[in-house]
Order: C-alpha cells, then structure tokens, then sequence
C-alpha cells in the first residue's frame, strides 16, 4: 500500500495560514501617527501668523506606503518635533471629495503618499512622491539648502521692498520646481548668499505654480523652453537689465555670475 | 534523507538529458547576450544587475525547464515507476521542485557570473558592490524563482502537458500589465489598487523591490510571500496526492 503522509502538507499549510495572517494584521491594522496635525484649512492661516511653511501628506487609508510611513516615518520622534515646531503639518485624505479632489486637479498629485512643502497656499516648494522612512524624511524636510528660497520674498512684496531699498530685483524664473534643488545648491554658496543680501532682492518663480504663471506672463518670462529657467535682474520699477538663460547649471559659476549681475552696467 | 539522495540523482539525471542540454546551451548563450545588453545600460549596482537578470530567468528559464514538471511524468508512467518502488509523492515531488528549482538556478548563476567577468574586464563598466543589498536581493529573487517553480508544479498537476509554464507566465504576465494600469490610470480608485497587490502572490518581489527603493524593512511583503511559498506548497502536495496512478498494488 502506497504511504500518503500528509503531515507536511498540514505542517506547511498551517505556517502559510499563520504568515498570511500575520502580514494581513500589519497591512490592514488601522495605523495612527503620534503627528499633530493641523486641519488643512487652519494650517496655512497659522503658517502666515507663524512664518513657518506648510507640510501636506497626501494619504489613504488603503494605501500601504501610506500606512508605513505612519507606523514608521510619523512615530519617530525627530520627525515628529520637526513636523510639531519646524513646519505647520497637515495631512490630506484623498478620498475626500473636496480636499482630495483639490490635491489631484490643482496639485497634480497622482499617487499616494505624496508629500507637499508649501510655502503659502499655491505656492509649492518641493514635493515626494512614495514612501519615506524617517532619514529619508528628515533629509528631505530639514534640507538646510531649502532655507535659501524660502527666505526669498513672494514677487509683490518684494517690488515693494525693491523700491524702498532702491536695490535690484533678482529673478530666477523656472519652468517647473523639478530643478529647484538643484538651483537651491547653486544658491546656498555663502558668498552667493552675501552678495544677493547686499545687492539685491531675490525672487523665485515657478511656471507651474498658478500666482507665479501670471508675473510670468505678464512680464514675459521663460520665452524659450530649451532652458532649465532664466536669471533676470530688473529695476525696481521692472524695467529689465539683463537675462541669463540657464542650461546645464554649474553651482560653482553661480559666484561670478552674480557678481558680474551686481556689478553697475 | 537516503532515499532523497537516490531519487534527486535520478531526476537529475532525467532532466539534464542530451536534449535538455542542447536546449540550454543556445539558452545560456542567450542569456549571456540578454544579460550583455542589459549591463549596457546605465546600471552601475550590483543589485541592479541582478534584478535585471528576470528577463532571462523568467522568461527563458521558466517555460523550458518547468513545461510538463508533473503532468509529463504522469504520462510518461514515470510517476507510476517510482510509486511502485516504494518512493512517497511527496518525496517525488520535494525532489522534482528542488531539481528544477536547482537547473534554473545554475543556469542563471553561469550566464550572471560570466557576464559579470566581462564587465570586470571592461574599463568602461563600473559597477558597485553593496554586498549586503546584493544578498538580499538574490535571496529574495531565489525566493521568487521557487515560488514560481512551486506554482508551476501545483498547475501542471491539474494542466496536462507542457502547458502549465505558460499559464503561469500569462497569468504573472497579466497581473503585471494589470498592475500598471491600475497605477498608471486608477490610482486613486482603492479596490483597484488593493486587489491589483492580490492578482498574482509577489510578496518576495515586491519585498526585493522595497529594500532596492531603500524603504523600510518589508514585514507584511515577507510574510505574504512566506505564506504564498507554504501554501502553495501545500496545495501542491495535495494535488499530487489527488493524482489517480494505476499502481497495481493501491
């Protein structure tokens, strides 16, 4: 009589069960991230009172980097003081008929969990699309280059601050904020840094971003797309003194650069 | 374990047969060249390398090696033959797995390591060595390929012929193109998404594909990948058990 054991077959089976189990238990387990966050509305009204900018995750509930980042990325504590006193920490369901919807058609955003740094509403200064463990996170969030632009004003303020100065304006116009980082290390030279605060007041516009489309437009920037951006100097009553278009950028010509720009024409 | 020993020299034998080796040198060959065209690219990691390597272990591989891994023994009365000797089915087929899984892999191991002795004396190829990322993923990618083997198994118990390394393929095929879709045009749609995970049981690749995104340690992708590997496992003991052989003393 041919043995069928079939203990194996039970012994295998049962381990299978129990690790099918177990990996569902850590998917499907509801997660909560130990962030505070601030209702999206509230967020960007305390992020003008604050002067702090504004983080926004896009998430869902079945979404499984989503929960990750919450079971791992939203439990550390360094992530968690730098989202509590660092920047306002929103979060977005994108399920919401409203707020989700908003985050797809406006932001564009086509996956989840997409994370969003803004520096005022429509205003986006970087985004990452998936998931994120906690350096990778801190990386992201605290890059110290990032200070550069944010710290650059938005356009209107800063013609008004022009003219009080009687200083020139420097744009540097993009046509999306794929390159701002690496325009952010062009700038985070030190004496980049000193000679814009002594000669000039900065300004960054993105051609994907709806209020900086409009400056864009109306002063006819970004004329020709074989370029990453231009570099524009203007008076502070906007006449133009001089546009660099840019292409391949080199951090270390950024200096000379604008020295030549700060130079008197 | 002794019995084990005899029966794998035996399938070993079997299938390494002249036919087989013909068949796998122009496969090798063109593994090589797959792997060649692949290193041309602008892969500069080690693990890379090897991720890319799917395209000849699967699709090459794949087809040949597992067409008919059951289902041709049954036919062929070999099954039959071994039952009568006094070998269990789940011996037969704990050993056919492991000889096929074994074939695929040395099949695979031969082209990787000769294409990589080609890179290492091309100036022009760099490639960086994260060895323990490169462990991890070829231990997961290993882990694939047996729970593939292992499926091609369970469906050649109930597919007669060679056809079962095809269905398999159809069906890893479809869920990847379904999978695209969905994260390409569904996204946002969540039964889309979580049943587009489900559609085939990928739990090692996508635990490889996390640890190559440099994401954090891929728990829940382990353990559904362990669970695939043990129930399908299982489900093929069964089914082998389930095979009515005519041997005369049942």
């Amino acid at each position: 009589m041919e043995q069928r054991p079939v203990y194996i077959m039970k012994i295998t089976a049962l381990i299978g069960i129990l690790c099918a189990i177990a990996a569902a238990v850590i998917e499907f387990y509801p997660t909560h991230s130990s962030v505070q966050w601030v209702p999206y509305e509230m967020a960007f009204q305390r992020a003008k009172v604050e002067h702090k900018l504004v983080y926004v995750d896009v998430y869902a509930e079945w979404c499984a980097p989503c929960k990750r980042m919450d079971r791992i990325t939203f439990a550390n504590d360094t992530v968690i003081a730098a989202l509590t006193e660092g920047v306002i920490a929103t979060r977005v369901n994108g399920d919401d008929p409203n707020l989700g919807a908003k985050m797809k058609n406006e932001f564009n955003v086509t996956a989840m969990p997409t994370s969003l740094l803004f520096r005022s509403e429509n205003a986006e200064l970087k985004r990452h699309v998936g998931f994120m463990d906690a350096a990778a996170f801190m990386d992201w969030i605290a890059d110290t280059s990032l200070s550069e632009f944010v710290h650059w004003d938005e356009f209107n303020e800063a013609r008004v601050k022009a003219q009080n100065t009687k200083k020139t304006l420097i744009i540097l116009a993009l046509h999306d904020s794929l390159k701002v980082m690496e325009m952010q290390r062009a700038f985070q030279n030190k004496n980049v840094k000193q000679i814009i605060k002594r000669n000039f007041v900065p300004v960054l516009l993105i051609n994907t971003i709806t209020d900086h489309q409009k400056v864009i437009a109306q002063y006819t920037l970004l004329p020709s797309f074989d370029f990453v951006g231009y570099l524009y100097t203007f008076t502070p009553s906007m006449e133009l003194i001089r546009a660099i278009p840019l292409r391949n950028w080199d951090a270390s010509r950024t200096q000379s650069l604008v020295e030549s720009l700060s130079a008197p024409q | 374990m002794k019995i084990y020993s005899i029966l794998f020299k035996a399938e070993f034998k079997r299938f390494w047969s002249t036919g087989m080796l013909m068949l796998t040198v122009p496969l090798t060959l063109i593994s090589l060249v797959t792997l060649g065209s692949v290193q041309t690219g602008n892969i500069k990691e080690l693990s890379i390398f090897i991720d890319s390597a799917d395209i000849v272990v699967i699709f090459l591989s794949f087809i040949i090696f597992t067409a008919g891994i059951v289902g041709a023994d049954v036919k062929s009365g070999w099954l039959r033959t071994l039952l009568i000797r006094s070998v269990t089915r789940e011996q037969y087929v704990i050993t056919k797995i492991l000889v096929v899984f074994i074939s695929i892999l040395i099949v695979f191991l031969i082209s990787f390591s000769v294409d990589l002795l080609v890179i290492s004396f091309n100036s022009k190829m760099v490639l960086t060595y994260d060895i323990a990322q490169t462990a991890v993923v070829f231990l997961l990618k290993v882990m694939h390929l047996l729970l593939m083997v292992i499926i091609s198994a369970l469906v050649s118990c109930v597919i007669p012929g060679s056809f079962n390394g095809y269905f398999v393929l159809a069906w890893y095929s479809f869920s990847q193109a379904i999978g695209f879709i969905v994260m390409r045009n569904y996204w946002d749609m969540k039964w889309a998404v979580v049943l587009q995970d489900y559609l085939f049981p990928g739990g090692f690749d996508d635990a490889k594909n996390a640890i190559m995104m440099q994401q954090a340690f891929p728990a829940a992708e382990l353990l559904w990948g362990i669970a695939a590997l043990m129930i399908s496992f299982a489900w093929t003991l069964y089914s082998v058990n389930s095979i009515v052989v005519d041997t005369g003393s049942e």
